[in-house]
């Protein structure tokens, strides 16, 4: 192969298979401190139709089209607020929609600021439930449900939403922006590794039995999709414990690094119980024997027992 | 009260025949409910003139046996399969069982589970129900109620309406009111479990019960109903903990509350009480808190 075509495949597995990096120009940031250089909240540009906006440790995603803004999880009120200011600033377009990414009220609550100008609310039919369940004053109701996947449209900018089972809850969805063609999926993959110890290890609320199936069905997604990347929900947590990384967008490999992380975390667990060690020492026995403490990045020894713990609950008992 | 509990127990353990057959304790309740017990888990058979009614297949060898006791009884054999919730390791006798000639009966929130997480060693129910189903068994009849999320997305609460007794298979100890045995609350379903409760309360006003089973094998035969309404205060004062240390800035960045702040007397009343478990347990609901499930 001539040196010129190889240089061009090059080129072309890096844009379309593992995702480039584009550069993030920040927009506006706040003046109050989060935690050593870090502001309490910044907006980051991708592209002409594609922003990040970081409020404290969470982050969104907010896509304008030629007909209007689309908004994902307003997060908390006062991030709301501060969003509509800000988004202001950048487009005099409408805002048109607020998607949920799941139900949980740390990444969903205070949108009625954008409900107040009309925009429509769009979520997974079982978020409604959770939230019917459990209402929170702070979380405005889904306008519009839907079972599958849904493509919310502002003309030249759009959002796919996907929902591929139960996973991080009943009702998460996996967010694809177009045209840009990154994919957002709310506390888990967050850049820059998949392979970053977990912070909720006690998996409240996950749906256990189908994470395998939901990231291989994400990773499906990027792949045919030519996803250019991830945008993280969160930050990380590097090596050292509160370490924290910006972790605005990766490469989609994140998604299986993910995937991965459960799966050798379940594998080490099953481990365990083939071996015959007796279902309450496996935590103990799996720390002892450091199963996993050179793959997983920032390994903290109490949060693994309580995912050891928990993975053991899970392979008895099938939740 | 403590007194009055095992005075109950004890008039009703003369009344009951115990008999022993290789990992089961069998102890017949009256001429129709018969409790098993291997030890670690226990729950009931009732019979009928012509079938009897399982409440979850333990495992292969407990089914085996209880099927011998049946027999060995002239009691009917089992028609009908009841799956008290969807966890896998109260059901592992289930294979015994075939959909063509049984009745496999489980709450429709379990389907979710049977479908998508498949394991070759559960037989998947042929019944799902969504509220409410009544079995009768001649002057016994068996009501499954179902009150929301609890322990898991399925737990129901059993009641034997003639005899007045109520099978909670988790979530209560006839000891008494406690903490969890796993204090990473695994199944815990907080949203809903205070509902949970009152519905149970609800029934037990209702019908007038007075004592439930459990499906611990390390508990007494009976318990207080009285206790449900223990258990439900002990999880209120959870929450009521976490949100007052939400509101007292004691919960940090990985949501963990620093129980020396707290005044520990009113936990150590509780049976299992011991700071670390608390330490986890508060920890959920601070996620709770947060997150609304």
């Amino acid at each position: 192969m001539r040196i010129k075509n190889i240089i061009s495949l090059l080129m072309i597995t890096v844009l379309i298979g593992c995702g480039t990096s584009p550069e993030l120009t920040k927009v506006a940031e706040s003046d109050a401190p989060l935690f050593g250089k870090m502001k309490l909240w910044e907006i980051e540009k991708i592209s002409n139709n594609l922003y990040a906006f970081r409020y404290t440790f969470y982050r969104n995603i907010i896509l304008i089209g030629d007909d209007g803004i689309i908004l994902t999880d307003p997060l908390t009120p006062e991030a709301a607020s501060i969003l509509n200011e800000e988004i202001k600033k950048i487009s005099k377009k409408p805002i048109k929609y607020v998607a949920y990414s799941h139900s949980h009220w740390d990444h969903v609550s205070g949108g009625q600021v954008f409900k107040d100008q009309g925009a429509e609310f769009i979520a997974h039919e079982q978020c409604l439930n959770n939230w019917l369940d459990n209402p929170s004053p702070e979380v405005v109701k889904p306008d519009k449900v839907f079972k599958d996947d849904f493509k919310i449209d502002v003309g030249n900018a759009s959002l796919e939403m996907y929902f591929y089972g139960p996973s991080h809850d009943n009702c998460r969805v996996v967010f694809l922006t177009q045209p840009d063609r990154f994919i957002f999926i709310a506390d888990d993959a967050n850049p820059p590794d998949g392979m970053n110890m977990i912070y909720g290890a006690g998996l409240a609320d996950t749906y256990i039995f189908n994470l395998i199936p939901f990231f291989k069905s994400s990773e499906l997604l990027a792949r045919k999709k030519r996803a250019k990347g991830v945008i993280g929900s969160h930050m990380s947590f590097s090596k050292e414990p509160m370490n924290l990384v910006g972790g605005t967008i990766g490469s989609t490999r994140v998604i299986k690094e993910q995937r991965l992380f459960y799966q050798l975390v379940i594998d080490a667990v099953q481990m365990a119980l083939d071996k015959g060690i007796s279902p309450e020492l496996i935590p103990d026995y799996l720390i002892e024997q450091g199963i996993l403490k050179e793959k997983i990045i920032g390994f903290d020894e109490q949060k693994m027992r309580v995912l050891y713990r928990r993975i053991t609950n899970y392979l008895l008992t099938g939740e | 009260m403590r007194t009055l509990k095992i005075l109950i127990f004890v008039s009703l353990f003369f009344q009951m025949d115990v008999t022993q057959a290789g990992d089961l304790t069998f102890t017949d309740l009256n001429d129709q409910i018969t409790l098993f017990n291997n030890g670690k888990v226990q729950s009931l058979v009732i019979s009928g003139n012509s079938e009897s009614v399982l409440i979850d297949p333990i495992n292969k060898s407990n089914t085996e046996e209880i099927k011998n006791y049946l027999r060995e009884n002239n009691k009917p054999s089992i028609t009908n399969i009841i799956y008290s919730h969807s966890h896998w390791d109260r059901l592992l006798g289930s294979t015994l069982f075939d959909t063509k000639k049984h009745k496999i009966i489980s709450q429709s929130a379990c389907e979710l589970y049977f479908t998508r997480n498949n394991n070759t060693d559960i037989t998947k129910p042929n019944f799902y129900f969504k509220k409410q189903h009544t079995i009768s068994l001649e002057e016994e009849e068996i009501v499954l109620h179902y009150f929301g999320p609890s322990h898991g997305e399925c737990m129901v609460v059993i009641e034997m309406v003639r005899a007045k007794i109520l099978f909670v298979p988790e979530l209560i100890s006839t000891r008494g009111a406690s903490f969890p045995k796993d204090p990473t609350l695994p199944f815990l379903r907080p949203a809903t479990l205070e509902n949970f409760f009152t519905r149970l309360e609800e029934l037990v006003e209702d019908k007038k019960i007075q004592s439930f089973i459990s499906g611990y094998g390390d508990d007494e035969t009976y318990g207080s109903v009285k206790i449900i309404s223990e258990q439900k205060q002990f999880w209120q004062l959870i929450l009521i903990t976490a949100k007052e240390a939400e509101e007292d800035g004691l919960v940090d960045l990985n949501n963990f509350i620093d129980v020396e702040k707290l005044d520990l007397e009113q936990f150590s009343e509780y049976d299992n009480f011991n700071k670390a478990d608390l330490v986890n347990i508060l920890r959920r609901y601070t996620s709770f808190l947060n997150m609304g499930r």
